[in-house]
């Protein structure tokens, strides 16, 4: 029997009346952005504390004692290896370091308490994009992007600049002066990591450089190489290097440098007002929206010029501004691993030895970890992620990991006799989400009322199922 | 309530019979039912990419060419091991299969060919090829994508990459899908009528139109492979790579108008260990191929398979009983009425492993660009009359054409 829209209607208001529009006191929509999504603990830590003492403690991510997530690390044994010693170990082959290194993102994404530095690093990750070799993309994570993404800016440019995993996917290891002869072959300038290094990693495209400036600063990194043997898998050969005078950009160098000639062009890299300018809009366009406002990008801009590229005051000025905190909820479709992230900590699962379910979603939607096809990273952008046969995939996905919940003994908080409007409340109340709009309730509230004779089991799963999939839990 | 009128009849109780899981497999409902279109008379393309540089040497070996033993101490490949074509290239045992092929006249292989970009780099080589524009920097569209425009129909299924994510090749204006595999992709198992029409009103409601747009592109798809028949008499290997070839087949024998379809098969980094690795991949390749070809019957004279790699591998064996990432290697021209039976090199001529022929001194020369294979298949299997409008920056010469259907 089927309730006659008026009922619904009301009902529709009644569940929605807790919050209309935005709601600086709500912790859930904060969640959304700076964490992968709301958990129990945060979102009771967010009421304790308020909302700025809140994003100051995920700014400072030593002060959060993460130490239950790295327990969970421990079956990962080649997660915490050195580079060194996963250079050396080669003979287990790469698939094992490649598989841990992906759970392990996994793992993070949904349980560590430090939310914010976990989505910085996959941000910055992707910023410096290098593909999965099983040896060093772990400790290029670890040591080169995470230690330094609430630090300044040129210190991470420059750890990227010397890792071996952006030297080897990048081919700057290959970037040789002119006329060098090794193994009885001539060699030059390989100048592909130059022009990433403008047009993705700093200024950007529209910076107005020339071919010219893509090769002097491809001159400037000649003799930055590998070795597996020092401690971060740097070293410079100063044969290889390109001893003439360069000018790029605005950076005039003189004859005879060496080493420094990488670093100086690094750092006026680093400080360029365009470099600050795509930081910044970028930066709003992950954490505010899409089409990022321009005032609060301009402000971040100022942030990151003014502190030298100190990159947790370009963080806090972000996320203390109005823009951000009253922005308009779920603007954002999530990208695969914020869904998937989000689902576990929303549902309460707990990854015991089934991690592979999860990487195995995230390939079908298209977000395997350290796996994306170009130097660009991971898309940010919400029409990406709508490719047809993934979303197919994510509609697959929280219906499998509703089941699992209540497989695994989680209730959700149901029993699945309830009344469909108290079933569907409490679910979302379980979930955390902070409203359903009528269009969305209405189509549940069928639904759990076809599923009306189904064993309770079923209608909870199910109807927990349709709640996952409504666009109030898949956009962000 | 939406679609009211689109209710399906079935019952609860059909319902319950399959409830004891989550996803309950349920007969697709005739409301997807398709006006049938009739089996495909146009051209197909199928791009199957080696990735991470085969050694063409060891997959069509030259014994012909004096210095090839002499390069490779360890990991040659004797004339008795090898499966002779033609007394100077022999194949590797493990293309077994191939060989009755290459006997027919189906099959044909172009040597010496590559990409004129000298990128050891596979993602650069790799893109390279895909977007056909070899040195052009900041080409995101694929080749096959533009091929896809040039056609006046278009859909989501004319280009179909079957693999984890979409292929380069088909990437760009033209609208092209990926699918894992065709099961993956298949309504029956879940997606429930009823569940359907709520994703449907809920999507409708939504302000980001987008997300509208795309679930109707998806149940739409959905509906399109439901309709493909899956079922074959043919026998396929137990590999991922000869399921997706299955699909493949599937797509292109059913009426749903696929024209460019892609498929990766990855493994053939081989910096050591050569001989352990090649005959595994190459046997998983040929298996695969010989068949999907026997799958396609009578749509084998229209279906162009194309094989390539981003790059061969270094001439001389490396310390380590592999090869290093080199230049030129090989393609395979399958089906498509291709003039097979023959190894196509430039003006006929192998362009040798002595020192002085190796590209920089070190790896099999790039006689033949791979984007006069391209321009050829445009032109003779195709039907696009003017090459240059799929490889800009690229001025096509028939006379440069490998010669495939000559």
């Amino acid at each position: 029997m089927r309730r006659s829209p008026f009922v619904l209607a009301a009902i529709a208001l009644a569940l929605s009346a807790s919050c209309i529009g935005p709601d600086r006191t709500d912790p859930r929509p904060l969640l959304d952005r700076i964490a992968y999504g709301p958990s129990p603990e945060d979102t009771r830590r967010i009421r304790e504390i308020g909302a700025r003492a809140f994003i100051e403690e995920q700014l400072d991510p030593t002060s959060i004692d993460d130490s239950a997530f790295e327990a969970r690390l421990a079956s990962y044994p080649t997660v915490g290896m050195s580079l060194a010693d996963i250079a050396s170990i080669q003979t287990i082959g790469p698939d094992v370091p490649m598989l841990e290194s992906m759970d392990a993102k996994i793992l993070r994404a949904a349980y560590s308490k430090r939310q914010l530095e976990a989505i910085l690093s996959d941000f910055w990750f992707n910023h410096f994009h290098v593909r999965n070799d099983g040896i060093t993309v772990g400790s290029y994570e670890r040591d080169v992007i995470r230690a330094h993404v609430l630090g300044r800016f040129e210190e991470m440019l420059v750890a990227v600049a010397r890792s071996p995993a952006m030297a080897i996917y990048l081919n700057n290891m290959e970037n040789v002066r002119d006329g060098v002869v090794i193994g009885g072959v001539e060699r030059g300038i390989n100048e592909n990591y130059a022009r990433e290094l403008l047009e993705l990693h700093t200024v950007g495209v529209d910076a107005g450089y020339t071919q010219q400036d893509v090769i002097a600063l491809a001159r400037c990194l000649t003799g930055w190489s590998v070795d597996f043997e020092e401690p971060d898998g740097f070293t410079y050969i100063d044969g290889l290097h390109d001893k003439g005078p360069k000018q790029v950009m605005g950076l005039a160098i003189g004859a005879n440098g060496g080493e420094d000639d990488g670093r100086r062009a690094l750092a006026y890299l680093a400080a360029h007002p365009s470099t600050a300018a795509q930081i910044a809009r970028k930066l709003v366009r992950r954490f505010v929206d899409e089409n990022p406002p321009q005032a609060l990008v301009d402000t971040a801009t100022d942030t990151f010029l003014r502190t030298r590229g100190d990159l947790r005051e370009v963080m806090r000025t972000i996320l203390l501004s109005d823009a951000f905190l009253s922005r308009p909820p779920r603007t954002k479709l999530k990208r695969p691993l914020v869904l998937i992230a989000s689902t576990i900590r929303a549902l309460r699962l707990e990854i015991q030895d089934d991690v592979g379910f999860y990487r195995s979603y995230l390939w079908l939607l298209g977000e395997l970890p350290y796996n994306a096809g170009d130097p660009r990273g991971y898309s940010e952008n919400s029409a990406q992620w709508l490719a047809s046969g993934a979303l197919l995939s994510r509609l697959e996905f929280v219906w499998l990991a509703a089941g699992r919940a209540r497989a695994a003994g989680l209730d959700l908080d149901v029993s699945g006799s309830e009344p469909s409007f108290e079933l569907i409340g409490r679910i979302k109340a379980r979930l955390a989400l902070s409203r359903l709009s009528s269009g969305t309730l209405q189509p549940i509230v069928d639904y759990a009322e076809w599923l009306a004779v189904l064993p309770p089991d079923i209608r909870a799963v199910e109807t927990a199922g349709l709640v996952l999939s409504s666009p109030e839990f898949q956009y962000h | 309530m939406r679609n009211q009128d689109r209710r399906p009849r079935f019952t609860r109780r059909e319902f319950l019979r399959g409830a004891g899981t989550t996803l309950v497999a349920l007969a697709v409902p005739s409301v997807w039912a398709r006006p049938g279109r009739a089996v495909g008379t146009e051209p197909v393309v199928v791009s199957i990419f080696l990735r991470g540089g085969a050694d063409g040497l060891s997959l069509v070996v030259p014994h012909g060419d004096p210095d090839y033993a002499a390069l490779r101490p360890t990991i040659q490949l004797s004339p008795s091991d090898t499966l002779d074509i033609g007394g100077f290239y022999a194949l590797h045992p493990s293309l077994a299969s191939l060989r009755p092929l290459y006997q027919n006249g189906s099959l044909a292989i172009l040597h010496a060919v590559g990409s004129p970009d000298p990128t050891r780099s596979h993602f650069a080589a790799q893109d390279a090829i895909e977007t056909a524009a070899p040195g052009a920097h900041g080409v995101t569209t694929g080749w096959l994508n533009r091929y896809l425009a040039t056609q006046s129909v278009t859909g989501e299924f004319t280009g179909v990459s079957v693999g984890s994510s979409k292929t380069l090749a088909l990437a760009g204006s033209a609208e092209t899908i990926s699918l894992v595999s065709l099961d993956t992709f298949q309504p029956g198992k879940f997606l429930i009528t009823e569940r359907v029409s709520a994703w449907q009103a809920i999507f409708d409601a939504w302000p980001d139109r987008r997300l509208s747009h795309a679930s109707e592109e998806m149940f739409a798809a959905a509906a399109v492979v439901a309709s493909v028949p899956r079922a074959t008499p043919v026998i396929y290997p137990d590999t991922d790579f000869a399921r997706s070839l299955r699909d493949v087949a599937a797509l292109i024998k059913s009426p749903v108008g696929v024209r460019a379809l892609t498929v990766d098969l990855n493994g053939f980094d081989h910096h050591v260990d050569a001989n352990g690795r090649m005959p595994a991949i190459a046997g998983t390749l040929a298996g695969a191929l010989a068949a999907f070809q026997q799958d396609l019957g009578a749509d084998a004279s229209r279906t162009l398979t194309l094989v390539m790699t981003e790059f061969g591998r270094t001439a001389a064996e490396n310390g380590g009983g592999g090869a290093d990432h080199g230049h030129g290697s090989v393609m395979f021209a399958l089906g498509g009425g291709v003039h097979g039976g023959r190894v196509l090199t430039k003006d006929r001529q192998w362009p040798g492993l002595a020192p002085e022929n190796l590209f920089e001194g070190r790896d099999l020369a790039v006689t033949t660009d791979f984007r006069d294979v391209f321009a050829e298949v445009l032109r003779r299997h195709l039907g696009v009359a003017d090459p240059n409008v799929v490889l800009p920056g690229f001025a096509a010469d028939r006379a440069r054409e490998p010669g495939l259907w000559s």
